[in-house]
Protein backbone atom coordinates (compact mmCIF):
# COMPACT_ATOMS: atom_id res chain seq x y z
CA UNK A 1 0.00 0.00 0.00
CA UNK A 2 1.13 3.35 -1.24
CA UNK A 3 0.20 6.96 -1.27
CA UNK A 4 1.75 8.80 -3.73
CA UNK A 5 1.82 12.79 -3.41
CA UNK A 6 2.44 14.19 -6.74
CA UNK A 7 3.42 18.31 -6.72
CA UNK A 8 0.74 18.77 -4.69
CA UNK A 9 -0.25 22.78 -4.14
CA UNK A 10 -2.54 24.34 -2.04
CA UNK A 11 -2.99 28.89 -2.19
CA UNK A 12 -5.04 30.45 0.37
CA UNK A 13 -5.69 33.79 -0.31
CA UNK A 14 -2.18 35.54 0.64
CA UNK A 15 -0.65 32.39 1.72
CA UNK A 16 0.75 28.90 -0.35
CA UNK A 17 0.38 26.56 2.22
CA UNK A 18 2.23 23.78 0.26
CA UNK A 19 4.13 24.26 -2.63
CA UNK A 20 5.08 21.61 -5.44
CA UNK A 21 5.03 18.79 -1.91
CA UNK A 22 5.56 15.74 -3.52
CA UNK A 23 6.61 12.36 -0.82
CA UNK A 24 5.93 8.47 -1.07
CA UNK A 25 4.34 7.34 2.01
CA UNK A 26 4.23 3.45 2.61
CA UNK A 27 2.92 1.55 5.30
CA UNK A 28 4.31 2.44 8.90
CA UNK A 29 4.53 5.24 10.91
CA UNK A 30 4.99 8.27 8.78
CA UNK A 31 5.83 11.53 11.20
CA UNK A 32 5.61 14.87 9.84
CA UNK A 33 8.13 17.66 11.59
CA UNK A 34 8.13 20.93 11.14
CA UNK A 35 7.56 24.68 12.81
CA UNK A 36 4.02 25.65 13.14
CA UNK A 37 2.59 27.47 9.44
CA UNK A 38 4.66 24.20 7.66
CA UNK A 39 1.83 23.06 5.90
CA UNK A 40 1.57 19.93 8.47
CA UNK A 41 -2.54 20.55 8.98
CA UNK A 42 -2.95 21.32 5.04
CA UNK A 43 -1.20 18.72 3.96
CA UNK A 44 -3.18 16.23 6.39
CA UNK A 45 -6.41 17.90 5.51
CA UNK A 46 -5.89 17.30 1.79
CA UNK A 47 -4.34 13.69 2.30
CA UNK A 48 -8.32 13.16 4.69
CA UNK A 49 -10.10 14.76 1.86
CA UNK A 50 -11.11 17.71 3.65
CA UNK A 51 -9.76 20.47 1.86
CA UNK A 52 -9.47 20.75 -1.66
CA UNK A 53 -6.24 21.04 -3.54
CA UNK A 54 -5.11 24.29 -5.97
CA UNK A 55 -3.07 21.66 -7.89
CA UNK A 56 -1.18 18.23 -7.73
CA UNK A 57 -2.36 14.46 -7.05
CA UNK A 58 -2.31 12.17 -4.35
CA UNK A 59 -3.32 8.89 -5.27
CA UNK A 60 -3.46 5.43 -3.38
CA UNK A 61 -1.85 2.64 -5.24
CA UNK A 62 -2.46 4.21 -8.44
CA UNK A 63 -5.91 5.41 -7.38
CA UNK A 64 -7.01 9.23 -7.18
CA UNK A 65 -8.08 9.76 -3.55
CA UNK A 66 -10.49 12.62 -4.46
CA UNK A 67 -12.30 10.35 -6.85
CA UNK A 68 -12.31 7.14 -4.73
CA UNK A 69 -14.35 9.96 -2.26
CA UNK A 70 -16.20 7.19 -0.06
CA UNK A 71 -14.30 4.35 -1.04
CA UNK A 72 -11.36 6.18 -0.02
CA UNK A 73 -12.82 7.33 3.39
CA UNK A 74 -13.78 4.03 4.25
CA UNK A 75 -9.89 3.13 4.33
CA UNK A 76 -9.21 6.49 6.65
CA UNK A 77 -9.13 7.11 10.03
CA UNK A 78 -8.85 10.60 10.97
CA UNK A 79 -8.13 12.38 13.78
CA UNK A 80 -8.41 16.45 14.08
CA UNK A 81 -6.59 18.04 16.66
CA UNK A 82 -9.34 19.02 19.05
CA UNK A 83 -12.35 17.61 18.30
CA UNK A 84 -15.62 18.38 20.18
CA UNK A 85 -17.70 15.47 20.81
CA UNK A 86 -21.80 15.68 21.66
CA UNK A 87 -21.64 16.39 25.61
CA UNK A 88 -24.60 14.77 26.61
CA UNK A 89 -23.09 11.64 24.48
CA UNK A 90 -21.49 8.57 26.96
CA UNK A 91 -17.88 7.77 25.26
CA UNK A 92 -19.75 4.31 24.03
CA UNK A 93 -22.50 6.53 22.35
CA UNK A 94 -19.82 8.72 20.02
CA UNK A 95 -18.07 4.98 19.53
CA UNK A 96 -20.98 3.56 17.97
CA UNK A 97 -22.63 6.93 16.66
CA UNK A 98 -19.15 7.03 14.41
CA UNK A 99 -19.15 3.36 13.76
CA UNK A 100 -22.56 4.45 11.99
CA UNK A 101 -20.73 7.28 10.23
CA UNK A 102 -18.24 5.00 8.85
CA UNK A 103 -20.53 2.17 8.00
CA UNK A 104 -19.22 -0.66 9.81
CA UNK A 105 -20.46 -3.72 10.01
CA UNK A 106 -22.05 -4.34 13.96
CA UNK A 107 -19.26 -7.07 14.45
CA UNK A 108 -16.81 -5.75 12.52
CA UNK A 109 -15.64 -3.68 15.62
CA UNK A 110 -15.09 -4.10 19.41
CA UNK A 111 -16.20 -0.87 21.14
CA UNK A 112 -14.89 -2.13 24.63
CA UNK A 113 -11.52 -3.20 23.14
CA UNK A 114 -11.03 0.42 22.23
CA UNK A 115 -11.98 1.46 25.16
CA UNK A 116 -9.66 -0.64 27.21
CA UNK A 117 -6.85 0.30 24.24
CA UNK A 118 -7.52 4.01 25.01
CA UNK A 119 -8.24 3.85 28.98
CA UNK A 120 -11.70 4.80 28.97
CA UNK A 121 -13.44 1.40 30.31
CA UNK A 122 -14.35 3.38 33.43
CA UNK A 123 -15.66 6.54 31.66
CA UNK A 124 -17.21 4.56 28.74
CA UNK A 125 -20.60 5.42 30.13
CA UNK A 126 -20.23 8.79 31.58
CA UNK A 127 -21.12 12.08 29.48
CA UNK A 128 -18.64 13.50 27.08
CA UNK A 129 -19.46 16.80 28.79
CA UNK A 130 -17.71 15.61 31.90
CA UNK A 131 -14.62 14.55 30.08
CA UNK A 132 -11.25 15.96 30.51
CA UNK A 133 -9.10 17.20 27.76
CA UNK A 134 -6.81 14.01 27.61
CA UNK A 135 -9.79 11.98 27.72
CA UNK A 136 -11.52 13.55 25.01
CA UNK A 137 -8.21 13.32 22.94
CA UNK A 138 -8.37 9.83 23.71
CA UNK A 139 -11.82 9.01 22.88
CA UNK A 140 -11.09 11.17 19.53
CA UNK A 141 -8.00 8.48 19.10
CA UNK A 142 -10.61 5.70 19.91
CA UNK A 143 -12.84 6.78 17.20
CA UNK A 144 -9.65 7.29 14.19
CA UNK A 145 -8.97 3.65 14.98
CA UNK A 146 -12.32 2.47 14.57
CA UNK A 147 -12.67 0.09 12.24
CA UNK A 148 -8.81 -0.69 12.05
CA UNK A 149 -8.71 1.93 8.84
CA UNK A 150 -5.58 1.44 6.44
CA UNK A 151 -4.81 4.52 6.80
CA UNK A 152 -4.82 6.92 9.87
CA UNK A 153 -4.19 10.67 9.60
CA UNK A 154 -3.65 11.97 13.36
CA UNK A 155 -3.00 15.57 13.81
CA UNK A 156 -0.84 16.00 16.89
CA UNK A 157 -2.64 13.24 18.95
CA UNK A 158 -0.32 12.76 21.79
CA UNK A 159 -0.87 16.29 23.16
CA UNK A 160 -2.58 16.89 26.23
CA UNK A 161 -2.02 13.23 27.35
CA UNK A 162 -0.40 12.49 30.22
CA UNK A 163 3.09 10.29 29.93
CA UNK A 164 1.50 7.00 30.59
CA UNK A 165 -1.63 7.91 27.79
CA UNK A 166 1.30 8.74 25.56
CA UNK A 167 3.21 5.38 26.47
CA UNK A 168 0.02 3.47 25.38
CA UNK A 169 -0.91 5.39 22.62
CA UNK A 170 2.45 4.67 21.06
CA UNK A 171 2.28 1.03 21.80
CA UNK A 172 -1.25 0.77 20.32
CA UNK A 173 0.54 3.19 16.65
CA UNK A 174 3.03 0.84 17.03
CA UNK A 175 1.12 -2.46 17.20
CA UNK A 176 -0.97 -1.18 14.51
CA UNK A 177 1.61 0.10 11.71
CA UNK A 178 2.69 -3.05 10.69
CA UNK A 179 0.47 -2.96 7.71
CA UNK A 180 -1.17 0.35 7.30
CA UNK A 181 -0.59 3.38 7.03
CA UNK A 182 0.21 5.97 9.60
CA UNK A 183 0.44 9.47 9.26
CA UNK A 184 1.34 11.80 11.91
CA UNK A 185 2.12 15.56 12.91
CA UNK A 186 3.44 16.33 16.18
CA UNK A 187 5.91 18.61 17.98
CA UNK A 188 6.82 16.31 20.64
CA UNK A 189 10.27 14.97 19.24
CA UNK A 190 10.66 12.01 21.61
CA UNK A 191 7.14 10.47 20.48
CA UNK A 192 8.85 10.75 16.69
CA UNK A 193 12.28 8.67 17.83
CA UNK A 194 9.75 6.08 19.32
CA UNK A 195 7.56 5.52 16.73
CA UNK A 196 8.37 7.10 13.70
CA UNK A 197 9.63 4.46 10.71
CA UNK A 198 10.00 7.40 8.46
CA UNK A 199 9.96 11.23 8.79
CA UNK A 200 8.99 13.80 6.72
CA UNK A 201 10.22 17.52 7.08
CA UNK A 202 7.80 19.97 5.89
CA UNK A 203 9.06 23.79 5.95
CA UNK A 204 7.22 26.66 3.88
CA UNK A 205 4.94 24.05 2.30
CA UNK A 206 7.98 22.23 0.68
CA UNK A 207 9.27 18.57 1.33
CA UNK A 208 12.77 19.19 2.42
CA UNK A 209 14.08 16.06 3.79
CA UNK A 210 12.35 12.83 4.72
CA UNK A 211 13.96 9.23 5.94
CA UNK A 212 14.15 7.27 8.64
CA UNK A 213 15.83 8.83 11.95
CA UNK A 214 19.58 7.23 11.35
CA UNK A 215 19.19 8.56 7.57
CA UNK A 216 18.29 12.20 8.63
CA UNK A 217 21.33 11.70 11.39
CA UNK A 218 23.64 10.64 8.78
CA UNK A 219 22.94 13.53 6.59
CA UNK A 220 23.30 16.01 9.81
CA UNK A 221 26.58 14.05 10.98
CA UNK A 222 28.05 14.06 7.04
CA UNK A 223 27.17 18.01 7.00
CA UNK A 224 27.88 19.45 10.49
CA UNK A 225 30.94 16.88 11.23
CA UNK A 226 29.21 16.66 14.67
CA UNK A 227 30.01 12.94 16.39
CA UNK A 228 26.71 12.17 18.07
CA UNK A 229 23.50 13.46 16.54
CA UNK A 230 19.74 13.01 17.83
CA UNK A 231 16.28 13.73 16.38
CA UNK A 232 16.18 16.93 18.32
CA UNK A 233 19.49 17.83 16.36
CA UNK A 234 17.81 17.09 12.83
CA UNK A 235 15.05 19.59 14.38
CA UNK A 236 17.46 22.33 15.51
CA UNK A 237 19.99 21.55 11.79
CA UNK A 238 16.99 22.62 9.83
CA UNK A 239 14.45 24.52 11.71
CA UNK A 240 16.36 26.11 14.05
CA UNK A 241 18.43 28.57 12.50
CA UNK A 242 16.84 31.41 13.65
CA UNK A 243 16.93 30.48 17.29
CA UNK A 244 19.72 31.39 19.89
CA UNK A 245 20.46 28.17 22.16
CA UNK A 246 22.13 30.12 24.79
CA UNK A 247 19.12 32.27 24.95
CA UNK A 248 16.47 29.39 25.34
CA UNK A 249 18.99 27.38 28.02
CA UNK A 250 19.26 30.48 29.81
CA UNK B 1 -28.18 7.14 12.61
CA UNK B 2 -31.14 9.42 12.44
CA UNK B 3 -31.91 7.97 16.11
CA UNK B 4 -29.00 9.87 17.06
CA UNK B 5 -29.48 12.66 15.27
CA UNK B 6 -32.79 12.40 17.52
CA UNK B 7 -30.71 12.11 20.52
CA UNK B 8 -29.23 15.03 19.52
CA UNK B 9 -32.36 16.91 20.24
CA UNK B 10 -33.73 14.93 23.35
CA UNK B 11 -30.37 14.20 25.09
CA UNK B 12 -30.06 17.99 25.73
CA UNK B 13 -31.46 19.64 29.05
CA UNK B 14 -31.35 22.80 26.80
CA UNK B 15 -33.98 21.65 23.93
CA UNK B 16 -36.49 20.42 26.81
CA UNK B 17 -36.40 23.51 28.43
CA UNK B 18 -36.76 25.56 25.36
CA UNK B 19 -39.42 23.03 24.65
CA UNK B 20 -41.12 23.80 27.92
CA UNK B 21 -40.62 27.49 27.33
CA UNK B 22 -42.32 27.63 24.65
CA UNK B 23 -45.05 25.36 25.26
CA UNK B 24 -45.85 27.83 28.12
CA UNK B 25 -45.78 30.79 26.31
CA UNK B 26 -47.55 29.77 23.33
CA UNK B 27 -50.08 28.59 25.79
CA UNK B 28 -50.13 32.29 26.83
CA UNK B 29 -50.44 33.81 23.71
CA UNK B 30 -53.35 31.21 22.70
CA UNK B 31 -54.72 32.02 25.16
CA UNK B 32 -54.98 35.37 24.60
CA UNK B 33 -55.45 35.46 20.93
CA UNK B 34 -58.62 32.99 21.06
CA UNK B 35 -60.73 35.40 23.48
CA UNK B 36 -63.52 36.38 21.07
CA UNK B 37 -63.35 40.28 20.53
CA UNK B 38 -65.77 42.12 18.49
CA UNK B 39 -66.63 46.08 18.36
CA UNK B 40 -70.32 45.03 19.11
CA UNK B 41 -72.16 43.28 22.00
CA UNK B 42 -71.44 39.66 21.75
CA UNK B 43 -74.26 38.20 23.92
CA UNK B 44 -76.73 40.29 21.60
CA UNK B 45 -75.72 38.66 18.49
CA UNK B 46 -75.58 35.53 20.26
CA UNK B 47 -78.76 35.46 20.65
CA UNK B 48 -80.02 36.46 17.31
CA UNK B 49 -77.72 33.90 16.04
CA UNK B 50 -79.66 31.33 18.38
CA UNK B 51 -83.36 32.65 17.88
CA UNK B 52 -81.90 32.16 13.92
CA UNK B 53 -80.50 28.86 14.43
CA UNK B 54 -80.65 26.49 11.44
CA UNK B 55 -81.34 26.65 7.71
CA UNK B 56 -82.77 29.94 5.95
CA UNK B 57 -86.04 30.16 5.24
CA UNK B 58 -88.47 32.41 4.30
CA UNK B 59 -89.65 33.67 7.74
CA UNK B 60 -86.30 33.88 9.18
CA UNK B 61 -85.73 36.54 5.82
CA UNK B 62 -88.84 38.42 7.03
CA UNK B 63 -87.94 38.16 10.18
CA UNK B 64 -84.90 39.70 10.17
CA UNK B 65 -86.05 42.35 7.79
CA UNK B 66 -88.98 43.21 10.21
CA UNK B 67 -85.94 43.43 12.84
CA UNK B 68 -84.40 45.75 10.60
CA UNK B 69 -87.44 47.90 10.30
CA UNK B 70 -88.28 47.85 13.94
CA UNK B 71 -84.62 48.96 14.98
CA UNK B 72 -84.46 52.25 12.95
CA UNK B 73 -88.03 52.77 13.82
CA UNK B 74 -86.33 52.91 17.65
CA UNK B 75 -83.28 54.76 16.77
CA UNK B 76 -85.01 56.75 14.15
CA UNK B 77 -87.76 58.26 16.79
CA UNK B 78 -85.10 59.36 19.80
CA UNK B 79 -84.96 62.62 18.07
CA UNK B 80 -88.67 63.15 18.08
CA UNK B 81 -88.76 61.69 21.90
CA UNK B 82 -85.48 64.03 22.45
CA UNK B 83 -87.70 67.13 21.49
CA UNK B 84 -91.52 66.36 22.93
CA UNK B 85 -89.17 65.56 26.35
CA UNK B 86 -88.20 69.35 25.65
CA UNK B 87 -91.35 70.75 24.84
CA UNK B 88 -93.05 69.07 27.99
CA UNK B 89 -95.02 66.44 25.85
CA UNK B 90 -93.38 63.81 27.51
CA UNK B 91 -92.85 63.28 31.24
CA UNK B 92 -89.08 62.39 32.95
CA UNK B 93 -90.23 58.89 33.02
CA UNK B 94 -91.55 58.42 29.88
CA UNK B 95 -88.20 60.12 28.48
CA UNK B 96 -85.82 57.70 30.55
CA UNK B 97 -87.73 54.80 29.49
CA UNK B 98 -87.62 55.47 25.60
CA UNK B 99 -84.11 56.42 25.82
CA UNK B 100 -82.93 52.97 27.39
CA UNK B 101 -84.89 51.72 24.09
CA UNK B 102 -82.99 53.41 22.08
CA UNK B 103 -79.55 52.92 24.07
CA UNK B 104 -80.81 49.37 23.65
CA UNK B 105 -81.18 49.54 20.09
CA UNK B 106 -78.42 50.82 19.15
CA UNK B 107 -76.52 48.12 20.77
CA UNK B 108 -78.96 45.81 18.97
CA UNK B 109 -78.26 47.56 15.55
CA UNK B 110 -74.26 46.92 15.96
CA UNK B 111 -74.66 43.27 16.64
CA UNK B 112 -77.61 43.04 13.91
CA UNK B 113 -75.48 44.67 11.21
CA UNK B 114 -73.37 41.22 11.51
CA UNK B 115 -76.64 39.49 11.37
CA UNK B 116 -77.60 41.43 8.48
CA UNK B 117 -74.43 41.13 6.41
CA UNK B 118 -74.60 37.31 6.89
CA UNK B 119 -78.59 37.31 5.57
CA UNK B 120 -76.76 39.67 2.48
CA UNK B 121 -74.17 36.83 2.21
CA UNK B 122 -76.78 33.93 2.61
CA UNK B 123 -79.21 35.38 0.38
CA UNK B 124 -76.42 35.86 -2.61
CA UNK B 125 -74.37 32.58 -2.49
CA UNK B 126 -75.92 29.53 -4.09
CA UNK B 127 -73.45 27.63 -1.20
CA UNK B 128 -75.33 25.49 1.79
CA UNK B 129 -75.48 27.60 4.30
CA UNK B 130 -76.81 27.69 8.29
CA UNK B 131 -77.69 30.12 10.94
CA UNK B 132 -75.31 29.86 14.07
CA UNK B 133 -73.16 31.43 16.70
CA UNK B 134 -69.97 31.88 14.76
CA UNK B 135 -67.52 34.20 16.86
CA UNK B 136 -65.33 31.89 18.14
CA UNK B 137 -65.27 29.60 15.30
CA UNK B 138 -63.89 32.56 13.49
CA UNK B 139 -61.48 33.82 16.34
CA UNK B 140 -59.78 30.16 15.97
CA UNK B 141 -59.84 30.61 12.51
CA UNK B 142 -57.79 34.20 12.16
CA UNK B 143 -56.09 33.31 15.50
CA UNK B 144 -52.30 32.75 14.30
CA UNK B 145 -51.41 33.48 17.90
CA UNK B 146 -48.04 32.05 18.63
CA UNK B 147 -46.33 31.28 15.79
CA UNK B 148 -43.97 33.54 16.19
CA UNK B 149 -43.47 31.07 19.07
CA UNK B 150 -43.12 28.51 16.66
CA UNK B 151 -40.88 30.28 14.84
CA UNK B 152 -38.34 31.06 17.87
CA UNK B 153 -38.38 27.70 18.47
CA UNK B 154 -37.57 26.22 15.17
CA UNK B 155 -34.58 28.65 15.08
CA UNK B 156 -33.51 27.92 18.40
CA UNK B 157 -33.60 23.84 18.28
CA UNK B 158 -32.20 23.60 15.21
CA UNK B 159 -29.39 26.30 15.23
CA UNK B 160 -27.91 24.90 18.96
CA UNK B 161 -28.37 21.34 17.87
CA UNK B 162 -26.23 22.65 14.33
CA UNK B 163 -24.04 24.36 16.45
CA UNK B 164 -22.70 21.12 18.10
CA UNK B 165 -20.70 20.39 15.01
CA UNK B 166 -20.20 24.25 14.08
CA UNK B 167 -16.43 23.78 16.05
CA UNK B 168 -14.25 23.33 12.67
CA UNK B 169 -12.26 19.73 13.96
CA UNK B 170 -15.78 18.44 14.63
CA UNK B 171 -16.77 19.35 11.41
CA UNK B 172 -13.71 17.92 10.18
CA UNK B 173 -13.84 14.54 12.12
CA UNK B 174 -17.41 13.90 10.73
CA UNK B 175 -16.64 14.95 7.44
CA UNK B 176 -13.58 12.58 7.30
CA UNK B 177 -16.29 9.45 7.30
CA UNK B 178 -17.41 7.75 4.65
CA UNK B 179 -21.41 8.85 5.20
CA UNK B 180 -20.40 12.04 6.75
CA UNK B 181 -21.29 14.48 4.22
CA UNK B 182 -24.90 13.97 2.60
CA UNK B 183 -25.72 11.17 4.11
CA UNK B 184 -24.91 12.90 7.73
CA UNK B 185 -26.70 16.13 6.90
CA UNK B 186 -29.91 14.32 5.11
CA UNK B 187 -30.20 12.67 8.49
CA UNK B 188 -29.77 15.95 10.54
CA UNK B 189 -32.35 17.57 7.55
CA UNK B 190 -35.10 14.62 8.31
CA UNK B 191 -34.49 15.22 12.03
CA UNK B 192 -34.94 18.89 11.53
CA UNK B 193 -38.22 18.43 9.99
CA UNK B 194 -39.19 15.82 12.49
CA UNK B 195 -38.52 18.14 15.74
CA UNK B 196 -40.16 21.11 13.55
CA UNK B 197 -43.41 18.74 12.67
CA UNK B 198 -43.72 18.20 16.13
CA UNK B 199 -43.43 21.76 17.70
CA UNK B 200 -45.88 22.88 14.91
CA UNK B 201 -48.58 19.96 15.29
CA UNK B 202 -47.90 20.62 19.30
CA UNK B 203 -48.71 24.18 18.63
CA UNK B 204 -51.79 23.35 16.86
CA UNK B 205 -53.18 21.14 19.48
CA UNK B 206 -52.36 23.89 22.50
CA UNK B 207 -55.07 25.69 20.20
CA UNK B 208 -57.14 23.08 19.72
CA UNK B 209 -56.63 22.29 23.21
CA UNK B 210 -57.68 25.75 24.72
CA UNK B 211 -60.66 25.95 21.79
CA UNK B 212 -62.42 22.95 23.45
CA UNK B 213 -61.18 24.08 27.16
CA UNK B 214 -63.17 27.53 26.71
CA UNK B 215 -65.97 26.96 23.73
CA UNK B 216 -66.38 23.04 23.74
CA UNK B 217 -66.60 22.26 20.14
CA UNK B 218 -69.99 23.84 19.55
CA UNK B 219 -71.51 23.70 15.53
CA UNK B 220 -68.90 21.89 14.13
CA UNK B 221 -71.19 20.19 11.79
CA UNK B 222 -72.41 23.59 10.23
CA UNK B 223 -71.85 24.06 6.84
CA UNK B 224 -68.13 26.50 6.58
CA UNK B 225 -69.59 28.24 3.70
CA UNK B 226 -72.04 29.71 6.46
CA UNK B 227 -69.28 31.67 7.34
CA UNK B 228 -68.58 34.59 5.03
CA UNK B 229 -65.00 35.33 5.89
CA UNK B 230 -64.00 31.81 4.08
CA UNK B 231 -66.88 31.86 1.54
CA UNK B 232 -64.22 31.18 -0.67
CA UNK B 233 -64.11 27.91 0.23
CA UNK B 234 -65.01 26.15 -3.33
CA UNK B 235 -66.42 22.92 -1.20
CA UNK B 236 -69.14 21.81 1.01
CA UNK B 237 -67.62 20.79 3.88
CA UNK B 238 -68.90 21.16 7.62
CA UNK B 239 -66.85 23.36 10.40
CA UNK B 240 -64.62 20.13 11.61
CA UNK B 241 -62.54 19.91 8.30
CA UNK B 242 -61.39 23.73 8.98
CA UNK B 243 -60.11 22.70 12.52
CA UNK B 244 -58.20 19.77 10.91
CA UNK B 245 -56.78 22.08 7.58
CA UNK B 246 -55.59 24.51 9.71
CA UNK B 247 -52.62 22.14 11.61
CA UNK B 248 -51.96 20.82 8.58
CA UNK B 249 -51.94 24.75 7.05
CA UNK B 250 -49.22 25.24 10.39
CA UNK B 251 -48.00 21.41 9.62
CA UNK B 252 -46.57 22.90 6.02
CA UNK B 253 -45.44 25.98 7.37
CA UNK B 254 -43.65 24.60 10.62
CA UNK B 255 -41.90 22.07 8.04
CA UNK B 256 -40.97 25.08 5.38
CA UNK B 257 -39.52 27.66 8.42
CA UNK B 258 -37.27 24.35 9.65
CA UNK B 259 -36.16 23.74 5.91
CA UNK B 260 -35.00 26.96 5.61
CA UNK B 261 -33.66 27.64 9.69
CA UNK B 262 -32.04 24.41 8.42
CA UNK B 263 -30.18 25.74 5.41
CA UNK B 264 -29.48 29.03 7.02
CA UNK B 265 -27.57 26.88 9.84
CA UNK B 266 -25.59 25.33 7.17
CA UNK B 267 -24.52 28.30 5.36
CA UNK B 268 -23.63 30.71 8.12
CA UNK B 269 -22.81 27.93 10.80
CA UNK B 270 -23.19 30.72 13.71
CA UNK B 271 -25.32 29.75 16.35
CA UNK B 272 -26.41 33.37 16.89
CA UNK B 273 -26.16 34.76 13.56
CA UNK B 274 -28.35 32.01 12.14
CA UNK B 275 -31.27 32.61 15.24
CA UNK B 276 -31.01 36.21 13.97
CA UNK B 277 -30.99 35.52 10.16
CA UNK B 278 -34.14 33.33 10.64
CA UNK B 279 -36.06 35.48 12.95
CA UNK B 280 -35.35 38.32 11.11
CA UNK B 281 -36.42 36.61 7.88
CA UNK B 282 -39.56 34.75 9.22
CA UNK B 283 -40.68 38.73 11.18
CA UNK B 284 -40.42 40.96 8.80
CA UNK B 285 -43.08 40.04 6.73
CA UNK B 286 -45.79 40.30 9.04
CA UNK B 287 -44.37 43.63 10.37
CA UNK B 288 -44.30 45.10 7.49
CA UNK B 289 -47.49 43.42 6.51
CA UNK B 290 -49.20 46.76 5.66
CA UNK B 291 -46.04 47.58 3.14
CA UNK B 292 -45.51 44.39 1.11
CA UNK B 293 -47.30 42.48 -0.78
CA UNK B 294 -49.84 40.44 0.97
CA UNK B 295 -48.85 37.05 -0.68
CA UNK B 296 -45.05 37.42 -0.08
CA UNK B 297 -46.15 38.00 3.82
CA UNK B 298 -48.01 34.96 3.82
CA UNK B 299 -45.61 33.19 1.99
CA UNK B 300 -44.11 33.54 5.52
CA UNK B 301 -46.06 33.81 7.81
CA UNK B 302 -50.06 31.37 7.53
CA UNK B 303 -52.55 33.76 8.31
CA UNK B 304 -55.30 31.92 9.39
CA UNK B 305 -57.65 33.83 6.93
CA UNK B 306 -58.62 31.02 5.17
CA UNK B 307 -59.72 31.14 1.89
CA UNK B 308 -58.96 29.99 -1.98
CA UNK B 309 -55.25 30.46 -1.63
CA UNK B 310 -55.06 27.64 0.61
CA UNK B 311 -53.44 24.43 -1.49
CA UNK B 312 -50.67 27.43 -3.23
CA UNK B 313 -49.78 28.61 -0.09
CA UNK B 314 -49.14 25.07 1.71
CA UNK B 315 -47.59 23.70 -1.80
CA UNK B 316 -45.45 26.88 -2.21
CA UNK B 317 -44.53 25.97 1.54
CA UNK B 318 -43.60 22.22 0.41
CA UNK B 319 -41.91 23.08 -2.67
CA UNK B 320 -39.65 25.21 -0.54
CA UNK B 321 -38.43 21.96 0.90
CA UNK B 322 -37.04 19.99 -1.84
CA UNK B 323 -35.33 22.74 -2.92
CA UNK B 324 -33.61 22.96 0.64
CA UNK B 325 -33.21 19.13 0.60
CA UNK B 326 -31.23 19.86 -3.12
CA UNK B 327 -29.11 22.72 -2.28
CA UNK B 328 -28.27 21.35 1.41
CA UNK B 329 -26.93 18.33 -1.00
CA UNK B 330 -24.66 20.22 -2.71
CA UNK B 331 -23.21 21.99 0.15
CA UNK B 332 -22.70 18.81 2.23
CA UNK B 333 -20.80 17.47 -0.98
CA UNK B 334 -19.01 20.43 -2.04
CA UNK B 335 -15.02 19.43 -0.85
CA UNK B 336 -14.49 22.28 1.87
CA UNK B 337 -17.68 24.17 1.88
CA UNK B 338 -17.07 27.24 3.91
CA UNK B 339 -18.01 30.60 3.97
CA UNK B 340 -15.03 32.75 3.85
CA UNK B 341 -16.75 35.95 4.87
CA UNK B 342 -18.47 35.07 8.34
Amino acid sequence: MELAVENLQKDYKKKRALDGFSCRIQEGVTILLGPNGAGKSTFMNILADLTPRSGGCVSLDGEDIFSMGKKYRKRLGYLPQSPEFYPFFTGRDILKYFARLKELEKDSYDIDALLKSVHLTSAADRKCGGYSGGMKRRLGIAVAMLGSPDILIMDEPTAGLDPRERLLFKRNIKRMSENRIIIMATHIISDAEDIASRILLLKEGKNIGEGTIDELTQAVISESGQEQVDLDDVYMHWFGEELEMDDVLV
Amino acid sequence: MFLYEIKKYTGNKAFWLLALLGLVLKAVVSWNALTVRADFPKEIYRDYMDYLEGEPTEEKSDWILAEQARLWEVIGLHDTYEKMYQNGEMTLDEYIEKNEEYTYARAQQSAFDAVFEKYTYFQETDKRVEYFYDLEILQFFKASGGDFVLICFICFAVAMTRELENPADTKKLIRSMPLGRWPFNRCKLTGALLVGALGSLAGSFIDIGIYGYRYAFPYMNMPLNSIARISGIAYEVPVWVMFVLIPVIRLAHGLFITALVFLLAMLIQRFVLTIFAGVVIFSIPPLLADRIPTGLARFFVPNMTVNSWIAPYVLANLAVIPMVYLVCRRLSEKEGFAIPFL
